[in-house]
């Protein structure tokens, strides 16, 4: 077994908390990827693990074994950084076997057909003499990932690694990244501030903020049961729209009212019971859809067309709003839109500690255990 | 193809070589005024051919009659090749040494965490404040104590410590990502490892730029040797430039051999500012 488990790990620098009691878990061979706004302490909670920065409070175990006061040399991981860190007066080959030879007991021969076997998945045969002066920004990040293939480490750290990378590129590789760790099975840890970057990529993504873990699901139980408000309007592009809004039993269902718009929340009427009258109503931009009659009333403020669907933000009963409509869809700024929702696919969050509370999905529940889980083990959040 | 290419690049390289004639003004004020800076130089190699009667004929500014002997005297006679010697130990000793001592000091600075890691490096600023001259008297006694005087050691040790290049290091190094510092870490790389394969590697120009200054710096020592070496064969090229002015007949100084022994110690220096002139500048551009 060669997973990560970090125990109630803290970091603190100075009077800032970047990591705040978090407990990973990342199973032998999977791809978790890290996610959160910039300053949430992702970077920080790899860097923990790597050994480059030594925690205030907490344990790191790697492989079943504790190195939380290892020295990074000796946990038997390889990271990719955001810069690449390829060493300048160094060829693609002197980089990518540097290291080799001092973190592991490869003979010269294995070391050299080891760069030969990663330069061949990487696709960098012709360009291992060249120096990263002479190689493009993608080149040379996989330069870097085959640095990291060589030392063949127990675990993968990768930090950000297609961050500057230019768009059609990231694409690219992304689906790379993801072919290889499919082939390797290299447990691996990745951060990145790009949803759609952890969504695609991971087997199971963690969602960070503020120095805590939200949530570690797999990416469509992310997106379908956010357990917290944050983790509904990070993932998704755009997110979730959430509102304040008062909540009503009405038999077994509740209505949610705000301004003049009013939806029901089928058989949400215990939850209604719970919590005084406020919650927070979610729906995503593509479960709003237009509709003659429909129980909600948006005035446009601003259309973007994306080709494929025409995005369309106003307001809602005063509450910001996002809403996806079809392409070529005949509205315009100024214009009011009477909208529906689909009910199955509306969500609640408590108004003060944001923990979801309902999500209307008869297949989904916000208070069921990780149903998704293969080995059933308990979910750490 | 490559005839056609040479044919449109040559009229331009000739048109940028051209002289434009409302430009000669320019040009020979140009040509004026590097002839007055280099005059003494121009008089010294003069005077270094001549013989003593010419050298005092002020009107003369001719070649001398002497032509090179005056340099071959000043080499065997008067023992300059030895000093020459000697001073090119002291000089490489000292570069050597020197950038050795302030590369290490440069990473303790930069890559260690340690406690009062800013006092020390402002405690080797301040050193810039007191410089060897001033310290001769205290240095002396310490070499005296130590019995280093009138030694190889007595002469390049108070020189290996220098405040300049450990400063000029570290802002170097400093600007080294520290993801290549951690990239290194990860793999086990140890810290000399890292310095001998990665950090001089890449300071390359930095460390020949800071060596031609040490060089040239410790080749024009006068002060410290005159004191600190009292035999006469382990003197350096500068002292030994002292010893000339007494060579000469009826109290007519031989400037001849004089200059003839003062271009033969402009040589080296300015072999090695040709040599390195490109990290040169690439030290003082980054140190600006």
């Amino acid at each position: 077994m060669t997973g990560i488990t970090t125990t109630d790990l803290v970091k603190r620098f100075d009077d800032v908390t970047a990591v705040d009691g978090v407990d990973l878990n990342v199973r032998d061979g999977e791809f978790l990827v890290l996610v959160g706004p910039s300053g949430c302490g992702k970077s920080t909670t790899l860097r923990l693990l790597a050994g480059l920065e030594s925690p205030t409070e907490g344990a790191v175990e790697i492989a079943d074994s504790d190195v939380t006061d290892t020295p990074p040399g000796d946990r038997d991981v390889a990271m990719v950084f955001q810069s690449y860190a390829l060493y300048p007066h160094m060829t693609a080959r002197e980089n990518m076997t540097f290291g080799v030879r001092t973190a592991t007991d490869f003979g010269s021969g294995e070391v050299d057909d080891r760069v030969a076997e990663a330069a061949a998945i990487l696709d960098i045969e012709d360009l291992l003499d060249r120096t990263p002066a002479a190689l493009s920004g993608g080149e040379q990040q996989r330069v870097a990932i085959g640095r990291a293939l060589v030392r063949d480490p127990e675990v993968f750290l990768m930090d950000e690694p297609l961050s500057n990378l230019d768009a059609k590129l990231r694409v690219q590789m992304r689906a790379e990244l993801a072919e290889l760790h499919a082939e390797l099975q290299t447990t691996t840890l990745y951060v990145t501030h790009d949803q759609v970057e952890a969504m695609t990529l991971g087997d199971r993504v963690a969602v960070m903020y503020d120095g805590e873990l939200q949530q570690v699901a797999p990416p469509q139980r992310l997106y379908d049961a956010p357990d917290t408000r944050f983790v509904a309007e990070f993932i998704g592009s755009p997110g979730m729209n959430t509102v304040e809004a008062t909540l009503e039993r009405r038999g077994d269902d509740a209505v949610a009212t705000w301004g003049s718009n009013q939806l029901t929340l089928p058989s949400a009427g215990r939850v209604a019971d719970r919590v005084d009258g406020r919650a927070v109503l979610g729906v995503r931009p593509e479960d709003l859809r237009q509709e003659r009659d429909g129980p909600l009333r948006m005035e446009i403020t601003v259309t973007e067309p994306l080709g494929d669907s025409l995005l369309t933000r106003g307001t809602v009963g005063g509450a910001e709003m996002e809403v996806s409509l079809p392409a070529r869809s005949p509205v315009g700024v100024g214009d009011a839109v009477s909208l529906a929702a689909d009910p199955e696919r509306l969500h609640l969050f408590d108004p003060e500690s944001g923990e979801a509370l309902y999500h209307s999905s008869t297949e989904l529940d916000a208070t069921e255990a990780e149903p998704l889980l293969a080995d059933g083990s308990p979910e750490r959040r | 193809m490559s005839h056609e290419t040479q044919d449109d690049a040559a009229p331009s390289a000739i048109t940028d070589a051209t002289l434009v004639p409302e430009q000669w003004p320019v040009h020979a004020g140009l040509i004026g005024s590097i002839l007055l800076m280099a005059s003494p130089l121009l008089l010294a190699f003069v005077m270094s051919t001549q013989t003593v009667p010419e050298v005092y004929d002020i009107t003369n500014i001719g070649a001398g009659s002497d032509g090179l002997a005056n340099y071959l005297e000043v080499l065997t006679t008067y023992e300059m090749a030895s000093y020459m010697l000697n001073s090119l130990v002291m000089s490489v000793v000292v570069t050597v040494g020197k950038i050795a001592v302030s590369l290490l000091a440069a990473v303790a600075l930069v890559f260690y965490r340690f406690r009062f890691k800013n006092a020390i490096f402002f405690l080797i600023l301040f050193t810039l404040m007191v410089p060897v001259p001033v310290r001769i008297v205290p240095l002396y006694e310490l070499m005296a104590a130590w019995g280093w005087s009138n030694t190889l050691l007595a002469l390049t040790g108070p020189y290996l410590a220098s405040a300049t290049a450990v400063f000029l290091l570290r802002q170097h190094f400093l600007s080294i990502p520290d993801s290549l510092v951690e990239s290194a870490k990860l793999d086990g790389v140890g810290p000399l490892r890292f310095l001998w394969d990665v950090l001089i590697p890449m300071s390359r120009g930095m460390i020949s730029g800071l060596g031609v200054i040490t060089f040239i710096y410790a080749w024009n020592q006068y002060l410290w040797p005159l004191i600190v070496i009292s035999d006469q064969n382990k003197q350096v090229v500068q002292v030994g430039m002292k010893y000339l002015q007494s060579v000469g007949n009826a109290g007519q100084t031989d400037w001849g051999l004089i200059m003839a022994g003062a271009v033969l110690t402009l040589l080296p220096p300015l072999v090695a500012l040709i040599a390195f002139r490109g990290p040169l500048l690439e030290t003082f551009g980054l140190a600006e």
